[in-house]
């Protein structure tokens, strides 16, 4: 194998490989976590982590970080509208006498 | 002229952008589609909230961890197959795709046993369910509902992972087509999507 081949190979299996290592130790941790009782933190620490593990996914899996600016915008436009979604329904669910 | 250059674009350059445009946008609504089932999932958690723990706490969380690890690493998979057939290393890329799709199986395949396993245990809404505490029968058919909806977006990611080795024996098509990385966008995004279910249907309830 020629040197340029290998630096190429490494090029390709760094990030992702350091990305996969990441995601499990993050499941290994959520895991734990949601025997440890914090109470209703408990949710909140493992969408905390669900949502770091997505940003690897999105940003280096999906090569997000580096995108063209439209195909940025086109995948932060997916969020903003879950993110009306949500405000929406909760200003009203939220807001109602219990 | 490159076999992967398809009508109308001019060059592949612009085929392979707006391509992975297009996958974002269809991407943006699957955010919307399963959007709606966690805004459901939210509002029910918040009005039954021990209901909802009760439910969660009845989950096989053995299978759905390991399914979340056999998930991940498919996504690695994919994300060496795309790299490596950007880079021409044909032969390698098509291993990584035919890793990812058979960790879809695999994936696919535990899943059924844990349903059967949730079978057996009157976890399915109606008559004769399990649970009596108020709200863990909409848990479930929250379970049931995006479990299985995610299931049938494994089943046409293998479909579209298979086909890139396959319409990939042709090395000029493997490399330069932009089928391979709107695939990898639509692998990926499946395994995102577990990634927030993984959360909210098995570890509710267990501390």
């Amino acid at each position: 194998m020629s040197p340029g081949v290998s630096t190429t190979t490494r090029a390709i299996v760094f990030a992702p490989m350091l990305s996969w290592l990441a995601l499990l130790v993050l499941l290994a941790l959520t895991i734990a976590l949601a025997y440890v009782p914090l109470g209703r933190l408990n949710l909140i620490v493992a969408l905390a982590i669900a949502s770091l593990k997505d940003a690897i996914v999105v940003l280096i899996f999906m090569e997000l970080i580096h995108a063209k600016a439209v195909h940025r915008l086109a995948a932060a436009i997916g969020i903003l509208w879950l993110v009306f979604l949500f405000l929406l329904m909760f200003s009203d669910y939220l807001s109602r006498p219990r | 002229m490159s076999v992967a250059l398809r009508e109308p674009w001019s060059d592949l350059g612009r085929q392979e952008e707006s391509a992975v445009l297009g996958i974002w946008l269809f991407l943006g609504t699957e955010v919307l589609f399963f959007g709606g089932l966690f805004a459901g999932y939210a509002v029910y958690r918040m009005l039954y909230t021990a209901g909802f723990l009760d439910g969660a706490r009845q989950t096989e969380i053995v299978f759905g961890s390991a399914n979340t690890a056999i998930l991940l690493t498919s996504s690695f998979a994919m994300a060496l197959g795309v790299r490596a057939a950007r880079a021409g290393i044909a032969r390698f890329a098509r291993a990584c795709f035919y890793v990812t799709a058979a960790l879809g199986a695999v994936f696919l395949v535990l899943k059924g046993f844990e349903y059967r396993d949730d079978i057996a245990k009157h976890l399915v809404p109606g008559p004769g369910f399990a649970i009596a505490q108020r709200g863990a029968e909409i848990f479930w058919t929250l379970y049931w509902l995006m479990t299985l909806i995610h299931a049938v977006h494994v089943l046409i990611g293998i479909g579209a992972v298979l086909r890139l080795p396959i319409a990939g024996r042709d090395r000029d098509w493997l490399t330069r087509s932009p089928a391979v990385e709107v695939t990898g966008l639509y692998w990926h995004f499946v395994d995102a999507i577990w990634v927030i279910l993984f959360p909210l249907l098995y570890l509710g309830g267990r501390a």
